[in-house]
């Protein structure tokens, strides 16, 4: 109950002193309020803050209050030096505590769900700082019946014990909770996780040309989840060597290691406690360099290896399981860019992977990768740009005791844009990607095939005066997909689509934007194999026409007026004799329309209100008769309040509500009338 | 002969880019032939309706065909696991497993989980379909499921899931652009794994 009465008290706590504020403008809130900018910076919240001190309403004695706890260090104080320190962060203030409160509740639909965090960071001296955060995450869905809450806090101590040496304490908590009947006081699954560790970080300059950065962390985790609970230790090591000795040559050496221990148990009420020790141990090592030859061109180089051996237990089969996993890559990199008019990359990249299990070798698996791409862009003539790219990827693979397969992938692309003056742009795209798979049982697998894909598009831009813009596109895509094999061959077919598109836009008197879209596409679906005359082959056309027009009536209040239409008829084709046939199946046609109006009442508040019209008429075609199939009407209400407010910048209040009323056939009765709410708050104390 | 550049290069631009033009339109490459088939092609439907969608996810999975499963999902598709799944997954072992589950690792998954040399006899029946939206362009549907299938041993999941399809304008056809999988009751009471869990182990073992 305290989950629907809390937020409930406290939107009304909130609704109370935002309305009692308003209804007091003080000079200093006048003031407050018209900081709209939600990004803007602390130091203009200490003085929305003080004013609201001098102003004299109910929200100053709070400040006053927390100003006092803040140890002594009065806000007119800060004032007075802000100016001398506007360089130093405001954060790192010392003594000065502001714990963030955020809450959100929301229900959309079914599902309703409350979110809320507090977070605190805190100098206590020049060299230990403290972190906080705890939040609290619930959601229900009611037709699911389900529910699902996610409780979680972290803690960070950070010690600055001198300029290279920082010592931590880190404590993370979550607990996971399920409920799969929303009446059930207790969870049905429960998860939790407790870590906590202690860390020492060491980063040093050693030279201009040498850094060293090193991290270790040790400490205890546990960790419980469905019938599985487990506990022990965690330890990590990170570093890294940097060594960059001139402008044109700089390595990289990494190392991370992580060592898990932990004591593990099954607890089933059937069956004994079924117990384990686990061992998990992941090592990784990279190594990067850099060199640049003559200035705009420049070589890169990439290694690293990687190893783990990992045990748990398999709660269902009760027996404890090892994963060994390791891993290799290389790669190598060249970028050029020495000359305006052209510049080009290329990477190489090898890398391979291999998994085993011990109780379940049926889930090994390997993969070997190889990679070749290259970019270049080349500005061959005044106002035009040309990007040419290229890759080629095969890799090998074989997963739970399968021969494997080899896929090998190529693409090319290639882009043109040419400007044209400056009311005109043109930019033709192309890309060609072939995707080959070949099984190597191909007896287990007569899957082998190719996938072809190419695609040409040209696009226009042309403004021809200020407020009258137009658009104009043009796509041809195909794609091919073929089975090699005869098992299989049967689904080979090749899918053209042809899409003409448009838009213009222009504003005419009164300031009323006028705005319209054109889109005619065709899809044709054309099986390789096919006996039937009118067999399986598919052509869909579709026409869209969409309107729209926005009326500003008064400066805070639009009208907008958008109407859709829709227009598709499919068939089946034949491709005989070269000649195509086409026999129309069927036809639908549809039309929207939307009213909508945009009221912005004051800078808090806007309301939105939209009715639209739906209306679908599908026809059958069989032997040249056109027969109504099916005709669908639907109709909606929705109205929306939005309201925020900003209480200096220390508090935050918005809340949305939405009603929506449908009338659909197909809609589900419990569906067509819902109100969604929002609200969200959050205050710095 | 400034006005004689100029006129070559107002020739020379239109030119460039028909030449462009008919370079891209030739494909530099080609796929292999095909052998002639020898048994009968799978069913699968242009979907002009959001229902055509679910009629070949159902097909998709019967027929084993991972092509027709990978032609289901718009490129902005988002996979959405039930969070018990989550937990249990994302505990230390698998961290990360259904990260940025988009179209692509939906297509990774599909081919996995529809590869005939490590599963067969795959059945899928579908509930009847709730619809919580339905608009020109987007259609909210719910349905629980059971699928069956061997993997070394025949097991089946059960859950509900619920997908939300969108119209695509570049060609008007449907797509299913989110999937979201939970637990149901009676998967539940019957004690069975998600769909999404299958999908997930699938993922986090290759």
């Amino acid at each position: 109950m305290w989950r629907i009465f809390a937020p409930i008290l406290l939107l009304a706590a909130i609704l109370t002193w935002v309305v009692a504020s308003a209804a007091q403008p003080a000079d200093g809130a006048a003031d407050s309020t018209g900081t709209d900018d939600p990004d803007s910076s602390y130091a203009d919240a200490g003085e929305a803050d003080s004013s609201l001190v001098d102003s004299g309403d109910s929200l100053a004695v709070g400040m006053g209050d927390d100003d006092a706890a803040g140890g002594g260090r009065g806000r007119g104080k800060r004032r007075g030096n802000r100016d001398s320190l506007a360089w130093y962060p405001q954060d790192n203030w010392l003594g000065d505590t502001h714990p963030k409160y955020e809450i959100t509740i929301s229900k959309e639909l079914d599902v309703t769900k409350w979110n809320s965090k507090i977070s605190m960071q805190r100098k206590l001296s020049d060299k230990l700082d403290l972190n906080l955060n705890a939040t609290l995450n619930t959601k229900e869905n009611q037709s699911l019946n389900r529910s699902e809450s996610n409780d979680g806090t972290t803690a960070n101590l950070n010690y600055k014990l001198n300029e290279d040496i920082t010592l931590g304490l880190v404590y993370n908590s979550t607990v996971l909770a399920n409920r799969y009947s929303i009446k059930h006081s207790e969870p049905d699954d429960r998860r939790k996780k407790e870590d906590t560790r202690v860390s020492a970080a060491f980063s040093k300059q050693v030279s201009d040309a040498i850094a060293l950065d090193f991290k270790t962390l040790a400490g205890s985790t546990e960790n419980s989840y469905a019938d599985v609970r487990n506990k022990g230790s965690r330890a990590n090591l990170i570093g890294s060597v940097t060594f960059d000795p001139n402008e044109r040559f700089n390595t990289k050496v990494g190392f991370n290691a992580e060592r898990l221990n932990l004591d593990s148990a099954v607890d089933s009420a059937e069956v004994d406690i079924f117990k384990s020790k686990d061992e998990t141990q992941r090592q990784r090592l990279t190594v990067s360099a850099g060199y640049t030859l003559i200035p705009g061109l420049n070589l890169g180089f990439n290694a690293g290896r990687s190893d783990e051996t990992r045990q748990h237990p398999e709660p269902k089969q009760r027996i404890q399981e090892t994963e060994k996993h390791s891993s290799r890559n290389l790669g190598i990199s060249s970028s050029f860019n020495m000359v305006p008019w052209f510049t080009w990359d290329m990477d190489v990249g090898f890398d391979d992977s291999e998994r085993r299990y011990t109780v379940a070798p049926q889930k090994d698996n390997i993969s070997e990768n190889s990679s070749l791409s290259g970019n270049a862009k080349i500005l061959p003539w005044r106002g035009a740009a040309l990007n040419l790219g290229g890759e080629r990827k095969e890799s090998f693979s074989s997963y739970q005791g399968s021969d494997g397969e080899t896929d090998v992938q190529r693409s090319l692309s290639l882009k043109l844009t040419q400007g044209l003056g400056s009311k005109a742009d043109l930019s033709v795209t192309a890309l060609s990607d072939l995707l080959s798979i070949f099984f190597v049982d191909k007896a287990a697998n007569p899957k082998d095939r190719d996938r072809l894909k190419n695609r040409v598009t040209l696009d226009l831009n042309f403004t021809a005066f200020k407020r009258i813009s137009t658009k104009l596109g043009l796509q041809y895509g195909e794609e091919q997909t073929i089975y090699v094999l005869k098992e299989a061959s049967a689904d080979n077919r090749t899918t053209r689509r042809y899409r003409l598109s448009g838009r213009y836009s222009f504003t005419t008197f009164r300031k009323i934007d006028v705005m319209q879209d054109y889109d005619i596409s065709s899809v044709y679906t054309y099986y390789h194999f096919t006996d039937d005359e009118f067999g399986r082959n598919t052509l869909v056309r579709n026409s869209n026409v969409q309107t729209r027009l926005v009326f500003p009536i008064i400066r805070s209040l639009k009208l907008n007026f958008g109407h859709t239409y829709k227009f598709q008829d499919q068939g089946r084709y034949s491709e005989k004799g070269g000649k195509r046939t086409y026999s129309r199946a069927s036809e639908t046609e549809a039309h929207r329309i939307n009213l909508g109006l945009n009221y912005k009442f004051i800078n808090a508040i806007k309301i939105f209100i939209r009715q639209s019209y739906y209306v679908q008429q599908k026809w059958s075609l069989t032997g040249g008769k056109k027969e109504l199939e099916s005709q669908t009407v639907s109709s909606e209400i929705m109205g929306r309040v939005v309201f925020n407010y900003n209480l200096g910048d220390r508090t935050k209040v918005s809340l949305r509500l939405e009603q929506n009323l449908k009338e659909g056939e197909r809609v589900n009765q419990a569906y067509r009338s819902y109100r969604n709410i929002e609200f969200e708050a959050s205050h710095v104390f | 002969m400034f006005f004689r550049l100029r006129r070559s290069r107002r020739t020379l631009i239109p030119a460039g880019f028909v030449c462009l033009l008919l370079a891209a339109s030739c494909s530099p490459f080609s796929p292999r032939e095909a052998e002639e088939p020898v048994g009968e092609a799978s069913d699968y439907v242009e979907p002009q309706d959001p229902w055509d969608v679910i009629s070949n996810l159902k097909n998709s999975i019967e027929t084993q065909s991972d092509l027709n499963y990978e032609r289901l999902f718009a490129e902005d598709f988002v996979f959405v696991p039930d969070q018990s799944d989550v937990n249990d997954l994302e505990s230390i072992y698998y961290p990360g497993v259904y990260d940025d589950w988009g179209a692509e690792t939906e297509r990774q998954v599909g081919r996995r989980l529809l590869d005939e040399s490590l599963t067969s006899h795959p059945a899928l029946s579908l509930g009847e379909g709730e619809v919580a939206e339905d608009t020109d362009s987007t259609y909210v549907v719910r349905h629980d499921y059971e699928l069956g299938l061997f993997r070394g041993r025949y097991k089946f999941y059960m859950g509900t899931a619920i997908f939300r399809l969108s119209l695509n304008p570049g060609d008007g056809l449907w797509y299913i652009r989110q999937w979201e999988d939970s637990r149901s009751e009676a998967g539940q009471a019957a004690d069975r794994d998600t769909w999404g869990r299958l999908k997930g182990e699938i993922r986090a073992t290759s």
